[in-house]
């Protein structure tokens, strides 16, 4: 089940997990992910709203993030550690 | 920023299809002057019985590339946003206009066609490999 987070909530464990290649656009920044020089997916950020983010979103957000909702809910709170993302990622190459 | 739309619309038992063209003001636009983009062509299918919306269009508003096919849109409704997403190529938008999501999303297309076309295939993954596969079977750029 899709646990409640904000867009704040997300951007920031987002940018604190992924070393994303930014582009900064008017809207949403994008993010890019790379593993070894070799693209992987790319996202858009969230902003840094107090919103509810739903689970429309968190589905599209997952799916390029390569993640199964278990697996986006703990990135997003924490159990899941930057290391082991890019574990997951290798999947992805 | 203004948006308008005319459509004609065909209703089935299951299905209501409407076809017509959305008229885009650009509000990606990095200038203060909204920049008139006339005349994108959309078909609608609303799947009413399962709640579901897909957007056909059929030419991307940067006239650098031309659509060989047909591309799909999934549309979805949420906390008054909408949001839209070709499956297919891991793009999606959303926001409270519907059209500003829709040329959004039109404009995402290019921008990854651009970085994909300029990049090797040895540095695409295997979801980006999917996309320019994708993208080789839709998309064409005008003018070689």
């Amino acid at each position: 089940m899709a646990k409640a987070f904000t867009e704040k909530e997300i951007r920031k464990s987002l940018l604190n997990k992924i070393d994303f290649i930014i582009v900064k656009n008017p809207g949403h920044w994008k993010g890019k992910i790379f593993l070894n020089d070799v693209l992987i997916s790319k996202i858009k950020i969230p902003n840094p709203h107090n919103k509810h983010f739903g689970k429309g979103k968190i589905k599209v957000l997952r799916k390029s993030l390569c993640l199964s909702l278990s697996q986006f809910n703990d990135l997003i709170n924490c159990p899941l550690k930057k290391h082991e993302y890019y574990q997951i990622l290798e999947n992805f190459k | 920023m203004m948006n308008s739309s005319f459509t004609t619309i065909q209703k089935t038992n299951k299905y209501s299809i409407s076809s017509g063209h959305i008229l885009f003001y650009d509000h990606i636009s990095s200038s203060n002057r909204s920049l008139f983009i006339p005349s994108l062509p959309t078909t609608t299918i609303l799947d009413s019985q399962n709640n579901r919306e897909t957007f056909i269009i059929h030419s991307l508003i940067d006239k650098k590339y031309k659509l060989k096919k047909e591309i799909s849109i999934n549309l979805e409704r949420e906390d008054g946003d909408f949001i839209g997403a070709i499956p297919e190529l891991a793009i999606y938008a959303w926001g409270n206009n519907f059209y500003s999501m829709l040329s959004e999303i039109n404009y995402d297309i290019t921008e990854l066609c651009d970085d994909l076309y300029n990049m090797p295939n040895e540095a695409l993954g295997k979801k980006p490999k999917l996309w320019k596969k994708f993208f080789l079977e839709h998309i064409e750029t005008v003018n070689g």
